[in-house]
């Protein structure tokens, strides 16, 4: 189905079509799309991923009648689901969880808030219909489950907002479970408040009738932390964009991911950190393993305001391919504005290290087995802060890639 | 108490841009403006072939259809192309003099300003220089020595009447008329430039040397270089370039064409001093060029060095298609903006045959108010197996007005290909300036003495003459505005 009959036969039954501004934003935004007027060659949102691809589907909604739980597990560890979109509110002493309405919107940022030409982002907008709203009260110690369940031909189109109040300090995982021939559109804000610790780490794993989207938000204020971890497993394509403005001193942003790719997959990750305060931190780093006809991209950016002194920044990409067909881009951007900043950026790209695979092999390893070894040990690096429940999880998933290898 | 900032910066509102003289001669210039009229005007002029005519026009159809590159990280005001003289010409240089002696002495006494004096030169330094000035060039030293070895190095508008073939051939083969705007216009309109040839087996004994300068107001310079390295040749070739100082803006858009067939090398070496305007960002070269090797050969080999002080705004990306197995493509670069300078320089490496290697060098330092920016990019295609890069871009800031920006673009398609890309950013390490300063060294001298140091991987690639001058002009471009 093109743009244009999903928009048309749909516009009435999006929640929030009440309000007449958002509507009236939905509208414009669809007729930039739908009369081409914006920028496609070199727009990174579109990298490794056809603009068909983004504008034909089915659009596919409806709230269901079964309810989604949220649920305290044991002390301080909560699990939250989300299905097709939707939470169930809940309210303790530590978290509160509730639906979005479109009175909650705020309409400047609304209309402002699409960085970078991001078409993906316009789809969101203009399809937007679910959302909500999870805020980690003041001094709070949480865990916090936080499961994405899609059941089959869904279309979700999402925003969701992170308050992190003052001295919290959390550790969120992030699930996706998704069937069959679903998309998922979802974008995530994240406010973190004054001396705030966050840890985030998201597993995607799913089949390849299944598109995510995934782009987050973060705002860190002074002495605040965002840690943010990525592992892409998927047989579907996977977009992994996510920002991070450090706006209070001695801020800190951690954007670190890894991804594995095989067949004909695709990925196209970005990560983009802003220091607009002094003394503050940041660390990119990105692994990805390639192979057969598989694609992926890597875009990070470190911006550095006039007025962050101290600032330091540090970017890593590195690929490896394993087929003489797959292909990797990356593009690691430094742009800075301050002159008291340590800033750098790596960049690699190429075959498994052929001294490597000698020295395991003449020790009696075979040439799988020393291959395996090698894999595992590049992304060891990523795995230190992780907890033991989580390695074994990544294990599991690396073993099962690397038998497919 | 006067700042030592404040001092130094004092001391360089003296401290004028030295080539900023203008030269009083008569100019032989068509009417102002981009039009067929002037193609033929330029073409006449230099006596052309109806081929050529027809190449020019044809570009210049293109360049009608096309926008200006507008990607890059600069603030390019508008440009008013029918505003501009596309040629000017020393009066009475339709025939071209024999010798030195036959040159305008007002002439030789501005190269002598400039420190090209082309007679010393000749005896002392050895160096073949073919000075351009404006849009003609005016002299060719040690052309017969040259000839005796089949070398040929002359101007370009000479080449395209004696040696055609060649220049048919190869003129627009690396960088075609259309590839982007700047390329169509100076394709049309191009007025002067250094052709060089080196036979096979040949290894071109003195180092060649082009002079580049816009004297005339309101005047755009268009040269085209295009050197063809035979198989099994070398070939060094160093280019400078200054203008005069002025309120207004000068466009100079170039194209150079460097062709290495099997087992050839070329060095282009290049100290880019074009005037910079003033501290208020006033006048000023826009220096657009497009710099192309082909390593068409096996195991040839091309090395781009430049240093870029001059020039408002600088657009320039030399870059190299590494086509031949085993060939090399190189690039050294040190590019420093103060003021209201802005720079967006780096290099495309593209490897398309196997065991190609490339190796990217560059230093970017920011001064005031400057904005510089490196941007490479370096891929590898499915059949460059075994390929090899190795990328180190460093930026040193001087100043919280100024920014640093570092654009690589990496794109792998071969899987036994290796790149490796590392950058950093920072201020000058104060560690090191204690231990200057604790020497009796001034804040100026030391700060000029660890640029040049952070600079000397590049510097030490430049042939000696140009580096001794190179390093003077590091220092140069850094006084007043350190501390």
């Amino acid at each position: 189905m093109t743009l244009q009959d999903n928009f048309e036969n749909h516009s009435k039954q999006y929640i929030f079509c009440d309000d007449e501004f958002l509507s009236k934003e939905r509208e414009k935004i669809f007729i930039k799309i739908n009369s081409n007027n914006f920028e496609k060659k070199n727009n990174e949102s579109l990298k490794n991923l056809p603009f068909s691809d983004l504008n034909s589907f089915n659009y596919f909604f409806h709230v269901l009648d079964d309810k989604p739980k949220s649920i305290i597990k044991e002390k301080n560890v909560y699990q939250v689901d989300i299905v097709n979109g939707r939470s169930e509110n809940y309210e303790d002493e530590n978290i509160k969880i509730r639906n979005i309405f479109s009175k909650d919107f705020d309409k400047k940022k609304y209309v402002k808030d699409n960085k970078d030409n991001d078409i993906v982002m316009d789809f969101n907008k203009i399809f937007l219909n679910s959302g909500f709203f999870l805020t980690v009260k003041a001094e709070a110690q949480i865990k916090i489950h936080l499961n994405h369940n899609t059941k089959k031909n869904f279309t979700i189109f999402q925003q969701n907002f992170f308050n992190f109040q003052k001295n919290s300090k959390v550790k969120i995982e992030e699930n996706f479970n998704l069937t069959e021939n679903t998309i998922n559109n979802i974008k995530s804000d994240f406010k973190a408040d004054e001396y705030s610790s966050i840890e985030h780490n998201i597993f995607q794993k799913f089949t390849s009738s299944n598109k995510l989207f995934l782009t987050s938000n973060a705002t860190c204020q002074k002495n605040s932390s965002f840690k943010q971890f990525s592992f892409n497993f998927s047989d579907g394509f996977v977009r992994n964009f996510h920002y991070a403005k450090l706006n209070g001193v001695f801020a800190k942003a951690v954007l670190k991911g890894c991804f594995f790719l095989k067949d004909n997959n695709a990925c196209s990750n970005k990560t983009f950190v802003s220091h607009n305060a002094e003394n503050c931190e940041s660390n990119q780093t990105y692994k990805g393993i390639l192979n057969d006809i598989s694609k992926a991209n890597y875009f990070s950016n470190t911006f550095v305001a006039e007025n962050a002194q101290k600032t330091e920044g540090y970017q890593l990409s590195k690929g490896i391919l394993l087929t003489d067909t797959c292909a990797f881009f990356s593009k690691p951007e430094l742009r800075i504005f301050a002159d008291d900043v340590k800033c750098s950026h790596g960049s690699t790209i190429g075959p498994v290290d052929e001294s490597a695979l000698y020295y395991l092999r003449s020790r009696g390893i075979d040439k799988k087995q020393a291959m395996k070894m090698i894999i595992a040990s590049f992304i060891e690096d990523e795995l230190e802060n992780l907890d033991e429940d989580n390695i074994n999880k990544i294990n599991n998933n690396l073993s099962n890639y690397l038998n497919s290898v | 108490m006067k700042s030592e900032t404040t001092e130094t910066l004092d001391k360089y509102a003296i401290d004028k841009y030295k080539y900023g003289f203008v030269t009083d001669i008569e100019a032989d210039r068509p009417k102002k403006g981009l039009n067929e009229e002037t193609i033929k005007f330029i073409s006449k002029k230099k006596d052309e072939p109806e081929w050529m005519l027809l190449w020019r026009l044809n570009s210049f159809k293109k360049w009608l259809k096309m926008s200006q590159p507008e990607w890059a990280n600069l603030k390019i005001p508008d440009i008013d192309f029918q505003d501009i003289y596309y040629y000017s010409a020393p009066k009475g240089f339709e025939k071209k003099p024999k010798d030195l002696s036959e040159v305008d002495p007002k002439l030789i006494e501005t190269y002598n300003k400039l420190g090209i004096p082309l007679q010393e030169q000749k005896v002392l330094a050895g160096v073949a220089v073919d000075a351009v000035f404006d849009s003609v060039s005016v002299a060719t030293t040690y052309k017969g020595e040259l000839e005796k070895l089949g070398i040929v190095f002359c101007s370009i508008s000479e080449a395209v009447k004696s040696h055609p073939d060649l220049v048919k051939k190869y003129l627009g083969s690396v960088i075609p008329p259309g590839d982007h705007s700047y390329s169509a216009l100076n394709s049309a309109v191009f007025t002067d430039g250094s052709f060089v040839y080196i036979p096979e087996n040949t290894k071109c004994p003195i180092e060649l040397s082009t002079y580049f300068r816009i004297n005339a107001e309101e005047t755009g310079q268009f040269e085209r270089t295009l050197i063809i390295a035979d198989r099994g040749s070398y070939v060094s070739y160093l280019e400078g370039c200054t203008a005069p100082q002025r309120d207004s803006n000068q466009l100079h858009a170039a194209n150079v064409e460097l062709i290495a067939l099997d087992d050839a090398e070329i060095k282009y070496s290049t100290v880019q001093n074009w005037y910079p305007g003033d501290e208020d960002g006033k006048g000023g070269i826009y220096n657009f060029v497009t710099k192309r090797g082909l390593c068409k050969g096996k195991n040839s080999k091309i090395s781009w060095t430049q240093v870029e002080t001059g020039s408002a705004i600088t657009w320039k990306y030399p870059s190299c298609i590494l086509k031949g197995d085993n060939s090399i493509g190189e690039f050294y670069s040190v590019a420093i903006t103060n003021n209201y300078q802005q720079a967006d320089t780096g290099t495309k490496m593209t490897h398309i045959g196997r065991n190609t290697r490339s190796k990217i060098i560059s230093k970017g330092i920011s001064l005031g108010n400057s904005q510089n920016t490196y941007r490479g990019n370096v891929s590898f295609l499915r059949k460059s197996a075994k390929a090899r890069n190795y990328t180190q871009c460093d930026s040193l800031l001087v100043g919280n007005k100024c920014g640093a920006h570092t654009i690589p673009y990496i794109d792998s398609k071969n899987n036994t290909a290796v790149v490796e890309h590392e950058a950093s950013t920072s201020k000058i390490n104060e560690d090191q300036l204690y231990y200057c300063r604790q020497r009796g060294l001034s804040h100026e001298e030391a700060v000029s003495l660890i640029v040049n140091g952070f600079c000397k991987q590049v510097l030490q690639e430049l042939p000696m003459e140009f580096a001794v001058e190179a390093q003077k002009l590091v220092s140069i471009s850094l006084e007043g505005s350190v501390g």
